[in-house]
């Protein structure tokens, strides 16, 4: 028999398929290893929670509902563009989770202050993952 | 943190000249060794913007790559959309510290690092080398956590006994 689970969260949306893509914006210079050509780490912490940002996750936008285009011009700065695949993201315990037609959030993360080590080692395992689509 | 890093043996340095570049850091207001430096009475410079080390710095080498990066961090601007961009005065003069003070007691094979600022205006230097990562994390203040991150092989976690030594120690792992 088939078991139905309900939704682990109130999202309207589906749960994204692994094959899905997102990108993440780099909002700062100093997160792109010049010499390496990739991303650091840092662009991959949640902000502190007192800062109000990141509540829900890290911030992405979902690829097949919006272009790179749309997403740098999103944020005032933009210093590049990486893609992640969603289900390589759920290989190393973490989620995505689309709570608008075009955005999504990286779920499972620590805050730094709260879980130091694992909140390293996931901006970590991100920073490895990601591709750059888009540097200026 | 400055307290720990101040009574390591960071003897204050009567050798060859460093490079302007580097100098520019050392002003006092900046710089936490100063406080030092009055209480001692010692004088070891005889301008306020120059300092002496026992390295020389050429352009192009890794050591010389961060210290320009840091200094670049200071012509950010103070914040951008996702927080603080520059760093605070305790988290530079204690990174230059550091890096300065574990340069100073090894400086071959001195891998290249990336360094960044978080969103509160700590900074955070990565080096990478085929056999591991380690991360320098200097938070923005003083009562905020430093540690050194390592990550080899499966084996990962952090080290908060953050001093010169230790830097060195981490960094020799990755060569």
């Amino acid at each position: 028999m088939t078991q139905i689970f309900p939704p682990q969260d109130d999202s309207i949306f589906p749960p994204l398929p692994c094959y899905a893509i997102i990108y993440r914006a780099i909002l700062r210079k100093s997160w792109i290893d010049q010499r390496n050509n990739r991303v650091t780490s840092a662009a991959f912490f949640r902000r502190p929670h007192d800062s109000g940002k990141d509540l829900d996750g890290l911030s992405v936008n979902i690829a097949a509902a919006c272009s790179v285009e749309e997403v740098r011009s999103s944020f005032s700065e933009c210093f590049g563009v990486v893609s992640l695949h969603v289900g390589r993201i759920r290989d190393i315990g973490l989620d995505v989770h689309q709570n608008e037609p075009k955005h999504a959030n990286i779920t499972g993360l620590p805050y730094q202050q709260d879980d130091t080590v694992n909140a390293e080692r996931f901006a970590g395992l991100l920073a490895k993952q990601a591709r750059f689509v888009h540097r200026i | 943190m400055i307290t720990e890093l101040e009574t390591t043996d960071i003897t204050p340095i009567p050798y060859g000249e460093i490079s302007q570049r580097t100098a520019a850091f050392y002003r006092p207001e900046n710089y936490a060794i100063s406080h030092r430096q009055e209480q001692s009475r010692e004088p070891i410079t005889n301008s306020p913007y120059r300092f002496k080390v026992e390295f020389f710095l050429e352009k192009g080498w890794p050591i010389d790559s961060l210290l320009a990066d840091l200094r670049d961090l200071l012509k950010e601007d103070k914040e951008d959309e996702y927080g603080i961009l520059r760093p605070t005065s305790h988290a530079l003069s204690v990174t230059i510290l550091l890096i300065v003070e574990a340069y100073r007691r090894q400086h071959s094979e001195w891998p290249f690092g990336c360094v960044s600022t978080d969103s509160e205006g700590g900074i955070r230097i990565e080096w990478n080398s085929p056999k591991g990562e380690i991360r320098l994390v200097v938070p923005d203040s003083d009562n905020k956590k430093h540690y050194i991150y390592y990550e080899f092989g499966d084996k990962y976690d952090i080290d908060e006994q953050v001093n010169p030594g230790k830097l060195v120690w981490w960094l020799n792992q990755l060569i």
